[in-house]
């Protein structure tokens, strides 16, 4: 068995920089779609991966560019024998108090209680092994790990 | 975005003519689907079998338009992908809608 080495040398390096818009997301999630899966990445865990790169996308677009007209997100996705490792960084508003908003658990409330968002950071925490949010100046980072369940050639 | 409408004697079945209901075209799926249930019989099954994927932007919209049809017209799902029925799942909203393998199995219900 071979050891785990901190600085795992990534089978694919894919770095995007993309105007914070949602149909520049649809479009970033499009071809990652399709280098993750001719990578051999299997289809459960590319849509998985491309499911939370939408929330935390989506969420950079709706609040931390929320009040400003241009920003630009940068990703660099790192695809490792167990895992794809994400780098997301922008310049927008920081999040709430410097902190990742924790995740609310939605029971099965009443029909007209039914919240209508705020699945977003459920569904990241649900399938992220890793989630960390830092404010560095005037930037946010986030890394993000999301697990491989199938396929990785050991 | 489709959506296409057949008037079935008892429900109204709208499929989905999309690959995907996101932050960039959720807005759009509600006001279409508001208005292809104005007057809806007491039940619209939404066929959703061709959406590959659905993100919480999209997911509220289908949230918000089963409240909006309430209490008169109950939405219910069908043909869910796999991704499709892992959101709902994960999120609970499986708890809250009637959910059909098919459209077809929805008219048997």
């Amino acid at each position: 068995m071979v050891p785990k080495t901190p600085m795992e040398i990534p089978d694919l390096v894919l770095d995007f920089i993309i105007p914070a818009t949602n149909l520049a997301v649809r479009r970033l999630l499009h071809g990652l779609h399709l280098s993750l899966l001719s990578n051999g990445v299997a289809q459960p865990d590319v849509e998985h991966t491309e499911l939370v790169l939408a929330e935390v996308l989506n969420n950079i677009v709706e609040h931390a560019y929320a009040d400003r007209q241009r920003g630009s997100i940068t990703m660099s996705a790192h695809l490792l024998q167990h895992a794809l490792a994400v780098e997301l960084t922008d310049n927008g508003a920081p999040m709430p108090k410097n902190h990742l908003p924790v995740g609310e658990h939605i029971s099965k409330p009443a029909i007209y209680d039914l919240p209508e968002g705020g699945f977003g950071l459920q569904m990241i925490r649900a399938l992220t092994e890793k989630l960390d949010y830092e404010r560095d100046g005037e930037h946010n980072r986030l890394t993000i790990q999301i697990p491989r369940t199938q396929g990785a050639m050991c | 975005m489709k959506l296409e409408t057949t008037a079935h004697s008892d429900a109204l079945l709208i499929k989905v003519v999309e690959d995907r209901i996101d932050a960039a075209s959720c807005i759009q799926f509600k006001d279409e689907m508001q208005a292809a249930t104005v007057n809806a019989p007491a039940r619209v099954i939404l066929d959703m079998g061709q959406v590959k994927f659905l993100d919480s932007s999209g997911l509220g919209a289908v949230v918000a338009v089963m409240k909006a049809c309430a209490p008169d017209t109950r939405l219910e799902l069908a043909s869910l992908t796999p991704i499709v029925a892992k959101v709902f799942r994960l999120t609970r909203m499986d708890e809250v809608f009637a959910i059909h393998a098919s459209a077809a199995l929805a008219f048997t219900a």
